[in-house]
């Protein structure tokens, strides 16, 4: 029977590689290509950066969500009326399909909706109010929560499969975004303008990002579960928990 | 009587102390913090990856990419999960974008002269060393997210609370995660030593029917 050292010790051989590389080279390469790449980076001008463009380091968020939305662009002038271009910068591309109701197949129905509101504090003073819920619609419970800065705080949830979520908030002002994939989707969910992106190798949510007021919110697989299903139904019925307890309405 | 201290050298800091100077902006201090865990950090992106060529890359990366964030390091105490979590969105991203050929590559298993230059590297390493690619099988075998933390709890040996920041999930998942893992393991291990006695595995062709997984278990 192996004991606890014993696996350790079987992992640590099987995955003992010898490493054909490693010298001081690579700490030249690493610093030169850091060096490199900061000289070669101007600091922008306001012209420049213009509303919806990626300045480098500006948010916690932006990163997040530039990592998990990226950089599309359709003329501001066809979306002028879509309220989420309101607040996500549009430069260039016209999307795939035009914004208008969803008509959501599936088991929301069967989805619980009851989402009593938690009172734990975030650890970073906040410069607005986010909205936690103990639990979300798809038996996702609220395992932690974190902010990395003033206008930013994620709440982190898991379902019963295992299945990480993470609902990311921050005053739409404070929030620079801007998408570089063609594959998104604008549509609306329960009345509210909702911008989707696609897993399309597991035919689930990527990412989807709304607006509730003059708050942002994304809620996306984490990291953790990137190859995992956040099915649309459970996807959408989250936003509609958030819909129902809105200030707004 | 006048004292002399001189500033302790940059290879006498501690990690944490190395971190805070590079969050400050000593590039200098980041460059040890390179020096320190390079190693480590390949070792965990081969084995993500399963080829020592591409970890090399991704381990450059991670550093950059690192480096670039710094302003996000919360407790400089915990650099090196924190470095971890940025190598395994690295690998994720890559992997993602890779995926249709892997999957190609993969259809192409038994056809060894065909087998993609990573593959072969495994293969004869398999070959060479057959309890390491029946432990590496194993592992394989087990679900992605309980895999990772068996590897960082026993290879990296992170605590629980390195594995949660590591894997971006409570202390409470990570424990439970790396308790499962091992328990699955060790069933695993001890099912596979019994089928061995009794002669019904362990074969060749068994251990070749394991190098998908074992090549590209993170699919």
């Amino acid at each position: 029977v192996l004991t606890s050292d014993d696996v350790g010790r079987l992992l640590r051989a099987a995955y003992a590689t010898e490493r054909p590389h490693a010298d001081e080279r690579v700490v030249e390469r690493v610093m030169a290509r850091i060096e490199a790449s900061e000289t070669a980076r101007p600091a922008p001008t306001a012209k420049q950066r213009g509303p919806g463009s990626l300045t480098w380091r500006s948010t916690t968020v932006l990163i997040v969500l530039l990592a998990l939305i990226g950089a599309i662009a359709v003329p501001s002038s066809s979306w002028a009326g879509f309220p989420l271009s309101r607040l996500i910068g549009f430069d260039g591309v016209t999307p795939k399909g035009t914004p208008g109701p969803r008509v959501i197949p599936g088991a929301i129905g069967n989805l619980p909706t009851a989402v009593p509101r938690t009172t734990v504090p975030p650890d970073t003073p906040l410069a607005f109010t986010p909205r936690i819920f103990e639990m979300l619609p798809g038996g996702f419970t609220l395992t932690r929560q974190a902010s990395t800065s003033p206008t930013s705080v994620r709440a982190y949830y898991e379902d019963p499969d295992g299945l990480e979520v993470v609902v990311i908030q921050g005053p739409a002002d404070a929030q620079e975004l801007s998408i570089a994939r063609e594959d998104y989707e604008l549509t609306q969910v329960d009345g509210t303008d909702v911008l989707l992106l696609r897993n399309e190798a597991f035919q689930s949510i990527a990412h989807a990002v709304w607006a509730d007021g003059e708050l942002l919110i994304a809620v996306r697989p984490t990291s953790e579960s990137a190859s995992r299903h956040l099915d649309e139904a459970s996807a959408i019925a989250i936003i509609m928990a958030f819909n129902a307890t809105s200030q707004d309405k | 009587m006048a004292i002399q201290q001189s500033a302790p050298a940059w290879e006498d800091l501690t990690t944490a102390d190395l971190a805070s100077a590079a969050r400050n902006g000593s590039r200098e201090a980041f460059g040890w913090l390179v020096r320190r865990y390079q190693d480590q950090l390949w070792q965990f992106l081969a084995y993500q990856s399963g080829a020592p060529q591409l970890a090399d890359d991704l381990t450059q990366t991670t550093f950059i990419q690192a480096y670039e964030r710094l302003d996000q390091l919360q407790d400089p105490a915990a650099f090196v999960p924190w470095l971890f979590s940025i190598a395994r969105r690295i690998w994720q991203m890559h992997h993602r974008s890779y995926r249709a050929n892997i999957l190609i590559s993969l259809s192409t298993l038994g056809e060894k002269r065909r087998l993609p230059a990573a593959l072969v590297h495994h293969q004869q390493e398999i070959e060479r060393l057959p309890e390491r690619a029946t432990v590496r099988g194993i592992v394989a075998s087990l679900k992605p997210s309980l895999q990772d933390a068996l590897y960082l709890r026993h290879v990296a040996g992170f605590s629980d609370q390195e594995i949660s920041a590591a894997l971006e999930i409570s202390v409470a998942a990570a424990q439970k995660r790396a308790y499962r893992a091992e328990i699955m393991f060790r069933k695993r291990y001890d099912e596979l030593g019994t089928a061995e006695m009794e002669g019904s595995s362990g074969s060749e062709d068994n251990l070749f029917a394991l190098l998908p997984t074992i090549s590209h278990s993170k699919s």
